[in-house]
């Protein structure tokens, strides 16, 4: 085998070891994106858009809040979405929000697994 | 004349080895939105994944052996392109052509339908070249 051979096979083994790595823990799971929709002197609103990732269909997701000045407004729960499926929570933090304010979002189903989103890294 | 035709295959090879390349090196390192797409096609898990790390493996062996010039031709490339292109038309019968086709991973979000007509055309340059090598092995 001449070297442009080798060199090929080799950069194709090395580059599928890295797909079969990457590749090997992928199931359901999600993606946040956080809004600063409101803000005064008494609350904050921030809507978390979450977005199921996988290819497959998921049991639950449920909003929590980590801190105790937040509060879910609206539904805290949606069942069945689909992989590409979109959901927003509001959440409202009353008297100011800070670096700690947190929910949690809990993904139920075969793959359970569940997330810390801060809020304070909205756009 | 030859040497014009040299240089164009040459550069042909390169660019189209990189396409490759990059294609692979975006799949490896991103592998989700390739996984949802294969999810249409097969079923998801081992058989999904395995599919994924497959053909990652054809395409980065194709593009480091067009770049470093271990294949000479376009034969390999215009098959995996056909190929890719009946993987795109199964997927799009259960998907749609609006669905994200996951070629590039997250590099470049393309759709179904987007990469399909990309890909007509470099295929169409594959044949063009492949034809223009044959001639000048003739003459």
């Amino acid at each position: 085998m001449n070297r442009a051979r080798l060199a090929s096979v080799a950069i194709a083994i090395l580059v599928t070891g890295v797909a079969a790595v990457r590749a090997a823990p992928l199931g359901p799971s999600l993606e946040f994106r956080v809004f600063h929709t409101a803000h005064n002197d008494v609350f904050d609103d921030y809507l978390v858009m979450t977005t199921v990732r996988g290819g497959e269909q998921v049991g639950e997701i449920a909003i929590e809040p980590v801190t105790g000045k937040l509060r879910i407004q609206g539904g805290t729960s949606m069942k069945g979405l689909k992989s590409g499926n979109r959901v927003g929570f509001t959440v409202r933090v009353t008297g100011g929000a800070g670096p700690g304010d947190a929910v949690r979002i809990v993904l139920r189903g075969p793959a359970e697994r569940s997330y810390e989103v801060p809020l304070a890294e909205a756009e | 004349m030859s040497r014009v035709r040299d240089t164009v295959f040459v550069v042909a090879s390169v660019l189209f080895g990189a396409m490759w390349l990059f294609a692979a090196g975006a799949k490896a390192w991103a592998p989700l939105p390739a996984y949802e797409f294969v999810g249409y096609a097969v079923p998801l898990g081992i058989v999904a994944k395995l599919a994924i790390v497959g053909a990652v493996g054809a395409e980065a062996l194709l593009g480091a052996a067009m770049i470093l010039r271990a294949t000479r031709g376009f034969g390999w490339s215009l098959g995996m392109l056909i190929g890719t292109v009946g993987v795109l038309f199964w997927v799009r019968a259960a998907a749609g052509g609006e669905a994200p086709c996951g070629c590039y991973s997250n590099a470049f979000e393309t759709r179904i339908d987007d990469e399909l007509v990309r890909d007509g055309v470099i295929a169409a340059v594959h044949a063009g070249l492949i034809v223009w090598q044959r001639v000048g092995q003739r003459s």
